[in-house]
């Protein structure tokens, strides 16, 4: 089943088109990662989720419904949006009573519990202005939390935390999908992170959706390649070419190789060139990382 | 009406531990405060007990120390202050949630968007009425230990109605000031908007067009600019408030459930 369904969304601001024709769909119990760079155009397609601003076309469907203002289809629903923010002058017990009321909740203890998830315990009585950036995120995810959603739609849902933190926020959404079939859309900036934590990734650019992959298959999309020098290039690069291993000269005059062979056992390269006499003066196994395969796709 | 109720409760919460709420209620006990600073002044020698501008205004409005008059006082005090208090109550209730951030967390959830903004609407009339109210008793604390003659249940009655019909004509005056706090994404342009309301409702009073302007009516119908400037108050002038008040409810109600949420 479809939890979240988007066609051919579109929404500008101005002469800035901020999504465009966005089609995306986000199946049960499914960790989606919408990664863009700032900008990019993911808070207006969460906006746009929530019910926020209106698409100037194409639709948007949450389990299978045109979510409507106030029908009971929210309650199936938390979100975080870009910072989270809360009444200043009120304590985190407070600030989460009011969104306790404001779903109509009937059970006390879900906000004591929510807290303790959270492990905002000792702060549940501090005011919210004198909250650290950390533990304001985390108020901010208590507050998506509350109402055990179903869907949860995340903006950067780790910004401000310190790495434990985000360890944490890491596995606990994890828990959430595996143990209590929640299913997360979840937006960032950053790759790696996401990559740790999502089953399918979306990239989005300039308000286009780019490409969407699943995260097992990131592996194999990124570039990988060995890289060998040697005192003669050019014969090495003729042994290894006569041997089967399709290699060529880089820009930088060292030999390259993306064949899996080479890449698997580079020991046999070296092997290979030793016996010709033209050992490597260096051989290494260059991996792309995942900032440089994003910004590879989107300047694609 | 269950949705009512909750979105109401949720708007107390919110306003627990409001240093504005007792900033309101000061600011407001000022009017009474200053009257009875009137009226002691006045009591031995008239309207020569007071100088300046006071005296000249004391003249205009044929001002005595006695109950009537002081009376009378507290509801000028509303018909002007009040625009300037009740609207900055307004101000405040719908655009904290803008300047506090958190108006998107209300947009998303299983209650209507117009229900939020009602309990905020009530939530204001609340708060005007007990400002109302405790002026009033403060008012009557003070008439009483100045021991102000002229008491009668007639004058009292009488009195009464014009300040609570002032009161109501003003709460009823500022849905538009929520409209510009939901418009303006926040609590400072409906504050400059009040701002430049009292200085129309002067320009227009004096031009002689009070009657006809919104925000100028209720200082008329309180008294604050004589008996004569009231009697031109017509059906009209009361058609104008209720016409401005119902344009600035659904407007509010309108903008916060369709326009778009960026903030």
């Amino acid at each position: 089943m479809n939890i979240i369904q988007t066609y051919d969304l579109t929404k500008t601001f101005g002469d800035t088109i901020a999504v465009d024709y966005i089609s995306i769909n986000v199946r049960e119990g499914e960790i989606y990662g919408f990664l863009g760079l700032n900008g990019a155009g993911k808070t207006t397609l969460i906006r746009l989720l929530l019910g926020m601003i209106k698409p100037d076309s194409g639709s948007i469907s949450l389990f299978g419904h045109n979510a409507k203002q106030g029908s009971d289809i929210w309650n199936n629903v938390g979100y975080l949006v870009e910072t989270p923010y809360a009444y200043p002058n009120l304590t985190v017990k407070e600030n989460l009573e009011v969104f306790y009321q404001l779903r109509g909740l009937n059970d006390r203890k879900q906000i004591d519990k929510i807290i303790s998830v959270l492990q905002l315990d000792q702060y549940k009585n501090k005011k919210a202005k004198y909250l650290s950036l950390g533990n304001s995120q985390r108020l901010g995810l208590a507050k998506a939390l509350l109402h055990n959603p179903k869907l949860l739609i995340l903006d950067e849902p780790i910004n401000g935390l310190d790495p434990a933190g985000i360890v944490e926020v890491r596995e606990f959404l994890k828990d959430l999908v595996k143990n209590h079939n929640t299913t997360i859309f979840l937006s960032s900036h950053i790759l790696s992170e996401i990559s740790k934590v999502a089953t399918r990734i979306g990239i989005v650019h300039e308000g286009k959706l780019i490409k969407e992959i699943n995260t097992s298959e990131l592996e194999d999309q990124i570039i990988k390649k060995l890289c060998v020098n040697t005192n003669e290039n050019q014969k090495a690069l003729q042994i290894l070419n006569e041997n089967g291993f399709n290699a060529s000269i880089n820009g930088n005059g060292l030999i390259e190789s993306t064949e899996i062979n080479a890449i698997q056992k580079p020991e046999l390269i070296s092997a290979l060139l030793v016996k010709y006499n033209v050992p490597p003066k260096m051989i290494s196994v260059f991996e792309e990382d995942l900032e440089a395969y994003f910004l590879r796709m989107i300047k694609s | 009406m269950k949705q009512q109720w909750q979105a109401f409760t949720a708007e107390i919460i919110k306003n627990r531990h409001s240093t504005i709420t007792l900033v309101t209620f000061i600011a407001f006990s000022l009017a009474p405060l200053f009257g009875g600073v009137f009226m002691f002044l006045m009591k031995d020698n008239g309207t020569e007990g007071l100088s300046g501008a006071f005296q000249a205004k004391a003249t205009l409005l044929s001002f005595e120390a006695n109950w009537n008059s002081f009376l009378g006082l507290l509801s000028q005090a509303v018909g002007v202050g009040g625009v300037l208090i009740f609207g900055f109550v307004a101000s405040w209730l719908f655009g904290r949630e803008y300047s506090d951030g958190t108006a998107k967390d209300l947009l998303s959830l299983p209650i209507s968007r117009a229900k939020i903004i009602n309990a905020k609407f009530i939530y204001y009339i609340l708060w005007c009425t007990a400002l109302i109210l405790s002026n009033l008793i403060l008012g009557l604390l003070i008439g009483l230990v100045l021991h102000l003659p002229g008491w009668s249940a007639e004058i009292f009655v009488n009195n009464l109605i014009i300040y609570f019909v002032t009161t109501v004509l003003i709460i009823l005056l500022n849905t538009p000031i929520a409209f510009f706090a939901i418009f303006g994404k926040g609590y400072m342009s409906p504050l400059g908007f009040v701002a430049i309301l009292l200085v129309l409702a002067q320009i227009f009073g004096a031009l002689g067009f009070g009657n006809y302007f919104p925000w100028a009516i209720p200082g008329i119908y309180s008294g604050s600019g004589g008996a004569d400037m009231k009697a031109g108050l017509n059906f009209f002038s009361f058609l104008i408030i209720g016409f401005t008040s119902v344009i600035g409810y659904f407007g509010t109600i309108f903008w916060w459930k369709y326009a778009d949420q960026t903030k």
